[in-house]
């Protein structure tokens, strides 16, 4: 009984997919299938709040559950309600696959809830591939002219070689230690420092999530897959894969403590994601091939708190990325409000909307504000600490080279605000209003972009703790 | 003699791990190089099937009671082929859109 207490928001998240499945062979609702989503997710969020303090360990000790798994599971969980909050109007999808995009919705959040709680390789590649072809279904699903089919298969193709890559290192860590159990791969690993091989394979098996992250040289697919599926998808995207690949890699990297060599190989990508994700940016004309961009290059400062390996890093890495979920949330809330018949906006859409709706527009100001690292928000602080953790371990011109890089990235970030507050339209403006549901989701983010930038010591906290849980 | 020799070779782990990283890496090359989205579908399917011969060879010649390696491949197959139904599904439509599978053909994406 209690047992299945523990596993609860996984179990209510798998039994409403399937119910999503059930429905989609009746008759189409979109309105019903909003609300039931809405009110799934919420008791998500609910069950996952009443479990954050369980301990336990499920299936014969192949799913562990802890504080790291569960603090994940509550930042997804509230993600999720997120949204699915913002999928309330689904009018780029056909009406036809409308109960299918909760189904898939649903099904890939369950896969990125089991993946922290995965102490074993094969769990972890169930639950990774139960995400992934949940994904590899929705991008393709927007209705219209086809590129969603090309930005499918291409997605397809190098998430699915990302995760041969990744089975071949879990092949090669599973003949050194002779067992599929991540705790026991851990400490083995950790006697007498990492061989070649195991620092290879230890590599290899990372490859699959900075591949979710988007990170250089395994980004390719981020700006044409931000840029065909739909708007709600790619906020999927842009955050819960995020937030879980994080969550994976805090498990995995810290095997190599004390590694220069992975030190040195991460630290490499960093650079390359911070210089390629920042300057490819500037070009870009279309709203969410920009923010593709701007994730490779967070996956860089994200990749500098790894870097540090000490778990200064990791609570940095923590408190960024579950500020970095909301920040994104934000700008999407602002994307899908303002493209209303979901086609994909262009920088010169934005022109204007100070004056159509003051609240959206000082959501997008603080969010990519945040975005860019400016105190006094979230992403400043955020900044702070992976920067800080960094020059404790002495990568002093890293820190350096990343701070140049995201002033660069102001240049980007600074041209969408100037449209939104500066520029003047040559067409008259028609005001957009907003339902309270809305406003309130408007301020509750803005709210939590200032206050926990101001005070970010409650996060940080949650940080340590998920630090000292990881072991 | 001739046959003596192919049984120590595959009496060796060694054997099976060369032959699997081989045909991983033929697998990479195919997915880069080929152009056909079929053909790089097979190399992906190339590439998890010598992460099975990994797998089993390891299981053989490491922890032959346990039959762990054994189950991992198991997975690894059944997943691969969901994988694979949804990947020709997708194949289909972007035929059905382009009349072809080459996957230069649309460029409508800059990449």
């Amino acid at each position: 009984m209690n047992h299945w207490f523990l596993l609860s928001p996984e179990l209510l998240i798998a039994v409403s997919s399937f119910l999503f499945l059930y429905l989609s062979s009746h008759t189409k609702n979109g309105k019903r299938d909003f609300t039931l989503a809405l009110l799934v997710s919420l008791g998500a969020v609910v069950l996952s709040v009443m479990t954050l303090d369980s301990e336990g360990s499920l299936f014969s000790g192949t799913y562990k559950i802890n504080f790291f798994s569960q603090i994940f599971k509550l930042i997804l969980s509230l993600g999720l309600f997120l949204l699915v909050w913002l999928s309330r109007n689904l009018s780029d999808l056909d009406e036809r696959v409308g109960t299918e995009y909760f189904y898939f919705l649903f099904s890939a959040t369950l896969g990125f809830l089991l993946l922290p709680s995965c102490s074993e390789f094969i769990t972890l590649f169930v639950a990774l591939e139960l995400s992934s072809i949940a994904l590899y279904i929705l991008i393709p699903l927007r209705k219209g002219d086809g590129i969603d089919a090309e930005a499918g298969i291409k997605y397809l193709l190098m998430s699915a070689a990302a995760t041969a890559v990744f089975l071949y290192g879990a092949s090669l860590l599973y003949g050194m230690v002779k067992t599929t159990d991540l705790t026991v791969a851990a400490t083995l690993l950790s006697q007498g420092g990492l061989s070649p091989l195991a620092y290879v394979a230890l590599f290899l098996t990372s490859v699959a999530f900075f591949f979710k992250l988007a990170v250089v040289p395994f980004h390719f697919w981020a700006p044409d897959v931000y840029q065909s599926a739909n708007n709600q998808v790619t906020a999927l995207i842009a955050t819960l894969s995020k937030v879980v690949a994080v969550a994976i890699l805090l498990r995995f990297l810290p095997m190599g403590e004390g590694s220069a060599k992975l030190v040195f190989i991460l630290t490499l990508l960093a650079i390359f994601s911070l210089l390629i994700g920042n300057l490819a940016a500037i070009w870009q004309q279309d709203a969410k091939r920009l923010l593709a961009y701007s994730s490779v290059a967070q996956a860089g400062y994200l990749l500098i708190g790894f870097v540090a390996l000490s778990d200064e890093g990791y609570r940095a890495v923590f408190y960024y990325v579950s500020t970095y979920l909301f920040a994104t949330i934000a700008v999407f809330h602002v994307i899908t409000k303002l493209s209303q018949d979901g086609r994909n906006l262009k920088l010169n859409d934005f022109i204007g909307l100070s004056q159509r709706s003051p609240l959206l527009a000082l959501t997008l100001l603080l969010s990519l504000f945040s975005l860019a690292g400016i105190p006094p928000l979230v992403g400043f602080a955020a900044k702070w600490f992976v920067f800080t953790a960094a020059v404790e371990q002495g990568h002093v011109l890293l820190v350096l080279f990343a701070f140049i890089m995201s002033v660069v990235s102001l240049y980007y970030y600074l041209t969408l605000i100037k449209k939104a507050y500066v520029d003047k339209s040559d067409q008259p403006l028609t005001a957009l209003s907003l339902t309270w549901d809305e406003q309130l989701v408007s301020i509750g983010l803005i709210l939590f972009l200032v206050l926990f930038g101001i005070f970010p010591g409650w996060i940080l906290n949650l940080g340590d703790k998920v630090a000292r849980a990881i072991g | 003699m001739r046959g003596e020799g192919l049984k120590a070779m595959s009496d060796q782990l060694s054997t099976y791990l060369v032959l699997a990283a081989l045909l991983f890496s033929i697998g990479l090359f195919g997915l880069l190089y080929r152009r056909s989205l079929i053909g790089m579908l097979i190399s992906l399917e190339l590439m998890l099937n010598s992460v099975n011969i990994n797998l089993v060879a390891f299981d053989r010649f490491m922890t032959p009671d346990k039959g762990t390696g054994q189950i991992f491949a198991i997975f690894v197959i059944a997943i691969a082929a969901a994988e694979a139904a949804v990947g020709l599904s997708i194949i289909l439509a972007f035929f059905r859109r382009y009349k072809s599978i080459d996957v230069e053909q649309p460029g409508e994406l800059k990449g």
